[in-house]
């Protein structure tokens, strides 16, 4: 390793490290505009100037790499000149924007001309001024600003993979902007805005809002979807006024999607539930939360002495933290006896427990960029998951990955796959039997392959030998061959959906929930068995021990691995462990509780039920069937048979409307808990400001109920007690504790 | 026969207390057998608040301690403040305006000692006298820095604003009639032998016991401690102007105040050579990274409107490191200690109070003698509660 | 010891013949100087735009946190002054400002001043917490300190 000093200081750094990252390694300032350590190198502002020993001329650290026994000084009286002159050629055009501009006060640019700049102008000319250029709804341009340091197009080329914005003519006449003036589309648009080092990129959500330096910056974690990327809440007062990310080389490393970005306004809007409604004379009508816990714990203790747990179901939405599930999940098993629980309505599976148990779950992105081959099947990822996404397209562009994209419709990630599989909606199971027909053809298996079951196997060869479902049959088998013969392959699998996630911003999620519940209901065309189905073909293609595959299963809502671990399903007790008598048990014994142990309905089950009169009540957290397109008929139907509808929620939801009882709960900002994202790491979610009065903290509401139904048995309220009630009873997540799972969170 | 002493307390609302200020007086008939001062009564977390506000904030925080002297707390943090930046070239032209309007305001102080310290014996005339005086400064202070009280006028790296025209015409009309005023209040006093009666001898404060208590100003000076940092430790070019410091030597009331009278006369004096030798040139520093840019820069160039935001919003960030600063002012040395941890605000600062140590010193000089010669003795020592408490 | 107080005597008696200082206020006034820091006023341009341009440095220098700026974009319909941004509130509380002139010194744009007006007087708290439409000058009337070019304090 070559051994460098830097201003007389020794260091050693990886052979080919530049200057200036070796400088920002051992805390050395170097200014710079142009580098940014998750870009590629351009070398164009000339800011990072540094003297060589030996060298006669000044040179750019950001793009000279170190050799042994380099002696660089960055603080040389040549070196000083030099950056000031940088400085005041870069500042010859900037228009006199500062006290106008929402960059003000976190402005590289700022900063450094107080740092190294010159303090007095000698120019008397006019400045450039370029006339105002669109960049659509989210990002607004203001060229007069910009240095063409080219960050935004090299993220947008590099990273993002949407090239969208490009640098055009030269020299003075340089401009900025989009191809054939677009609007910028890509998902990822709002990140430039935090890599300009200027104000000329800046979002429109948060323009002329409020100063940054009256902003408290709050670290929290997203509940939009199963990613969990580490943000940084803005807030001033009661209000969040931005969201940015914050770096975790584990998730989001210092990315996030625009949906995490601009969805957040329904925190602040108007409608949101300020009391409990109780229904009096056929009409909902403020109550006091008394009045409401009394009413809630009165009927469904009247209910479950009644008619049993049997008519009792639950459903939460995937967003809810880790305690909120843990607390719901007791209230509905063990104070109700009940196993009507589930976060969706569509089929449950048991695809999540299988990976888990057989040690196939990726439990680490850094998976993702050593692997050789990466399949996505059933998974449009840059619309669902999206920064994922930008990890499976590093692998494959920058680390030689191969992909496979096994759609029902054209995905964004299409254009750097070796074989795009694309089948009939509706149609994946006979997708599923001809790609495993191929499989097995290419790959003939004497035995029954490691791992996997003796039934599961005989399943699997009864397999329907269908039609091809509109894939080339050339196609199904190169990308079995390439299956076959990759040393290490990641399968990324996502449920099919009924339709189109798009990415709307703001207005729609906010009313649907706070987070997300009618989105959750589209898994409602979910085939059966498709995800145990792919979890087989994963099986299949496994080889030994040492991880020759990994999956990662993804479904919709930000804690769905979460819930699932806590246990919000018909099938599952906590910890991913299977709901059989046994196991319950097991369970009961351990824990010193009785637990019912017949397998629960999923929602879509539970709805039926109700509509048959065999579930009296149903208590839905964050859900709202009856708004859902797919489902809202059905819903309101089965709905209106019921004895008691507990929603609990932020808004008056269509369902909501039809409850006998709504709890009013909070938004992710306004509670502390924890998520657990797709990969199993366990993050904060915090509490950065204070609820509408009236509100109520979810947690805070199921432990109230369960304690009134069964005082003599304590209950744990805030969310360290209950995480440390999880931590002791669900192996998953023994050892961690809510402490520990600070700033970037902790592998469960 | 067995007596019991009496405890009287004198404060915290009594018109003789300079301020909120409680003593807990243990009497034996009409001897004082021992005196207990008690503060806090002001307590206002000043030095707390500096913390988080960025050197420039602190200014105004600085006038509201010593509320009878603004301009010398400014002069004392600004001048710490300097010493911590390195920051040397302030001009010679803000030097003079800093030593005027400190002159001025040691002055103003005086007046206040004076006129109250001989309303409670008894005098109400001086006191309407010195007053009137104090009003004219008061006056020339709104002139020059738009307020009489609280100045915040100077600034790190020189003063707020050059002095406007009218303010040089009446200062001199000022120190025209000045010194007759001075004579007019010796006249009344100096030689009365009431006066005398209530002052000589009285709150005696021998010079050990001054040093023990670590008094400076006119306070030591009066028991013949020859200690004045304007000669001792020049600041603001004090070095360049002819003045004495007057000494006094029995340590008792008399010689306190004959001491700040003697004072006036030299502040007199430093104004009006500073008056005359007063230079032209700039009143603030040319350092942009501390000092504003001027204003009419902001429309025409990009790196004075961003020193000006940035300065404005965050304030520069001194170097890490500490620094004490002290200075002579009218109660004795003001002095600032600032802890700089290299962020833009102070990570600690810390005042030495005249007041204070004044304070201390109640005890030592009131124990032992007559209840009656209490307001005497107090009124002599010169402290102000705010700055006290801060 | 009688020479000494006749001496006195005399001196005050001397006084009698002298002018008094004393103003009869609210008769007479003082004049106050130019640099007078009395309340708040938001200037215009001439065409009767507002200055105010919502950079909120005046609230950022406050040392006592008293002004409260809320910027907005200008629409073209709808345009309080010139360039993109103007303040959709702006709001001093009087009560807690210490008067020192910070945000007069720092104004880019000589929009805040303070003007020679030293007199408060109100019947309740409220009214001491001065919102954009007390603090502009008024367009018809143009008060004195109005047309007065703010003196740059700084
Ligand atoms: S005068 Fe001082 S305290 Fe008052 S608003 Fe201006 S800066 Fe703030
Ligand atoms: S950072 Fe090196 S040239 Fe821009």
């Amino acid at each position: 390793m070559p051994k460098i000093k830097i201003n007389q200081r020794e260091i050693e750094v990886e052979p080919g490290t530049t200057i200036l990252s070796a400088a920002l390694q051992s805390g050395i300032e170097i200014p710079h505009f142009c580098y940014h350590p998750r870009l590629s190198i351009a070398g164009n502002c000339r800011m990072c100037l540094v003297e060589l020993k030996g060298a006669p001329k000044l040179v750019i650290a950001c793009n000279t790499a170190v050799t042994e026994g380099m002696e660089v000084f960055t603080d040389t009286p040549k070196v000083v000149k030099a950056r000031e002159g940088v400085l005041e050629f870069l500042l010859i055009n900037h228009p006199l924007d500062c006290p106008i501009c929402d960059k003000g006060g976190e402005c590289p640019l700022q900063n450094y001309t107080l740092k190294y700049g010159p303090t007095q102008t000698r120019y008397e000319e006019g400045r450039r001024i370029y006339s105002p250029k669109s960049l659509g709804p989210k990002v607004v341009l203001n060229q007069n600003r910009c240095i063409f340091c080219g960050r935004c197009v090299r993220f947008l080329r590099e990273v993002a993979g949407h090239e969208e914005m490009g640098m055009f003519h030269r020299g003075d006449h340089v401009e900025v902007g989009t191809y054939f003036e677009k609007p910028l589309e890509s998902v990822f648009a709002g990140n430039i805005t935090d890599i300009c080092p200027v104000g000329a990129l800046t979002t429109r959500d948060f323009r002329f809002k409020v100063r940054v330096w009256e902003l408290n910056p709050q670290p929290s974690t997203c509940s939009l979807c199963s990613c969990g990327c580490n943000l940084v809440l803005w807030t001033k007062g009661d209000r969040v006024y931005r969201i940015t990310p914050r770096a975790n080389e584990e998730v989001n490393e210092a990315w996030i999607c625009d949906r995490g970005r601009f969805d957040f306004h329904f925190i602040e809007n108007s409608e949101r539930l300020k009391t409990p409604l109780i229904r009096k004379e056929g009409e909902l009508r403020p109550a006091s939360w008394e009045e409401a816990y009394s009413f809630v714990a009165e009927k469904l203790s009247a209910l479950s002495k009644s008619g049993g747990g049997r008519s009792i179901g639950g459903i939460l939405a995937p967003s809810y933290s880790n305690e909120e599930a843990y607390l719901f999940q007791k209230l509905l098993r063990e104070t109700l006896g009940s196993n009507h629980l589930d976060s969706r309505f569509g089929p449950s599976s048991m695809a999540n427990a299988r990976a888990h148990e057989k040690d196939l779950q990726m439990t680490s992105l850094s998976a993702l960029e050593g692997t050789e081959l990466i399949v996505l099947l059933g998974e449009d990822l840059t619309r669902e998951h999206p920064v994922y996404s930008l990890r499976v397209r590093r692998a494959v562009r920058q680390r030689g990955a191969r992909l496979i994209v096994a759609h029902s419709r054209p995905t964004d990630l299409d254009s750097i796959a070796s074989y795009v599989l694309q089948y009939k909606e509706g149609d994946e199971e006979r997708f599923l039997s001809s790609w495993l027909r191929a499989l097995l053809e290419v790959m003939p298996f004497e035995s029954i392959p490691e791992g996997l079951e003796e039934e599961r196997w005989s399943a699997l060869r009864a397999w329907p030998a269908s039609g091809a479902a509109d894939v080339p049959e050339e196609d199904l088998r190169g990308a079995a061959e390439l299956i076959v013969r990759a040393p290490k392959v990641v399968w990324v699998i996502g449920e099919p959906k009924g339709r189109g996630a798009s990415f709307p911003l703001s207005e729609d999620r906010g009313q649907g929930s706070s987070t997300g519940a009618s989105a959750d209901s589209r898994s409602l065309t979910a085939n059966p068995s498709f995800l145990e189905r792919a979890m087989d073909l994963v099986l299949l293609t496994r080889r030994g021990q040492e991880g020759g595959a990994r999956v990662l299963l993804l479904s919709e809502g930000g804690n769905s691995q979460g819930l699932l671990d806590m246990g919000i399903s018909p099938k599952l007790l906590p910890g991913l462990r299977q709901l059989t008598p046994d196991e319950v048990g097991r369970v009961e014994e351990a824990w010193g509780v009785s637990l019912p142990s017949w397998e629960g309905m999923d929602g879509r089950q539970m709805l039926e039920a109700a509509r048959k009169g065999e579930i009296k009540a149903l208590y839905l957290v964050g859900m709202d069937p009856v708004g859902d397109l797919a489902l809202g008929a059905e819903a309101e139907e089965a709905i209106k048979g019921l004895e008691l509808l507990i929603v609990q929620g932020l808004f008056l939801v269509r369902t909501a409307r039809l409850a006998h009882v709504v709890l009013p709960g909070l938004s992710f900002a306004e509670k502390d808990g924890t998520l657990t994202n797709a990969t199993g790491r366990v993050q904060r979610q915090r509490r950065v400001i204070s609820p509408p009065a009236g509100a109520k903290d979810d947690l805070e509401i199921l432990a109230e109920i369960t304690a009134r139904i069964a005082p003599s048995r304590p209950t744990p309220s805030s969310p360290a007690e209950v995480f440390q009630e999880i931590a002791q009873r669900v192996s998953l997540y023994k050892g961690l504790s809510f402490e520990e799972v600070r700033e970037t969170g902790a592998c469960r | 026969m067995k007596t019991e002493t009496m405890t009287l307390n004198m404060g915290p609302q009594h018109p003789s207390t300079h301020g909120v200020l409680r003593l807990v007086m243990e009497l034996d008939g009409e001897n004082i057998v021992n005196c207990t001062p008690h503060i806090g009564y002001l307590h206002t977390g000043i030095e707390k608040s500096m913390e988080n506000r960025t050197y420039h904030q602190v200014i105004p925080l600085t006038d509201r301690m010593d509320y009878l002297s603004p301009i010398t707390n400014n002069l004392a943090y600004v001048l710490a403040v300097e010493k911590l930046l390195g920051l040397e070239d302030v001009p010679e032209r803000a030097q003079y305006i800093r030593v005027i309007l400190a002159e001025l305001s040691r002055i103003a102080s005086h007046l206040v000692a004076l006129g109250t310290h001989v309303m409670e014996l008894g005098a109400v005339t001086v006191f309407m006298y010195g007053f009137r005086e104090r009003e004219q400064i008061l006056d020339l202070f709104e002139t020059a820095t738009g307020v009489r009280m609280m100045t915040s006028f100077i600034r790190i790296g020189g003063v707020a604003a050059d002095l406007p025209a009218e303010f040089v015409e009446k200062l001199q009309d000022f120190l025209k009639i000045f010194p007759s005023r001075v004579d007019e209040y010796e006249t009344l006093l100096t030689n009365n032998p009431i006066w005398l009666r209530r002052t000589r001898g009285v709150g005696l404060l021998p010079k050990e016991v001054a040093l023990a208590y670590g008094l400076s100003g006119p306070n030591a000076r009066a028991s013949g401690i020859d200690w004045d940092l304007r000669k001792k430790e020049p600041y603001c070019g004090y070095e360049k102007f002819d003045f004495q410091v007057p000494l006094g030597e029995e340590g008792d009331v008399y010689a306190r105040y004959r001491v700040r009278m003697a004072e006036m006369r030299q502040s007199h004096r430093i104004l009006t050579q500073a008056l005359e030798n007063l230079p032209p040139g700039p009143y603030r520093s040319s350092d942009r990274k501390v000092v504003f840019p001027p204003k009419d820069e902001l429309h025409t160039g990009m790196e004075a409107l961003i020193h000006h935001f940035k300065l404005a919003t965050e304030g520069f960030s001194p170097p890490t490191g500490e620094v004490y600063q002290g200075i002579e002012g009218p109660r004795g040395e003001i002095g600032f200690y600032l802890v700089s941890d290299g962020g833009a605000k102070p990570w600690r600062v810390r005042v030495r109070p005249p007041s204070f140590l004044n304070v201390q010193a109640i005890p030592a000089i009131l124990n032992g003698c007559l209840i009656a010669d209490a307001i005497a003795a107090i009124g002599s020592l010169d402290f102000v509660l705010g700055e006290v408490d801060r | 010891m009688v020479k000494e107080i006749l001496k006195g005597l005399a001196l005050t008696f001397q006084q009698m013949w002298k002018k008094p200082i004393t103003l009869q206020y609210p008769e007479e006034r003082k004049l106050m100087p130019a640099r007078a820091r009395g309340r708040h006023q938001l200037q215009r341009y001439e065409v009767g735009m507002e200055r105010c341009i919502g950079c909120g440095l005046c609230s950022a220098v406050c040392p006592s946190n008293c002004i409260t700026v809320v910027p907005a974009e200008n629409a073209e319909e709808d345009r309080h002054s010139p360039g993109e941004r103007y303040s959709q509130i702006y709001r001093i509380n009087e009560f807690r400002c210490i008067f020192c002139g910070y945000c007069q010194e720092a104004c880019p744009v000589d929009a805040i001043i303070l003007t020679e007006e030293y007199e408060f007087s109100a019947y309740s708290r409220d009214e001491f917490v001065y919102d954009k439409e007390r603090l502009l000058v008024s367009l018809s009337r143009q008060p004195q300190g109005a047309d007065r070019s703010p003196e740059p304090i700084s």
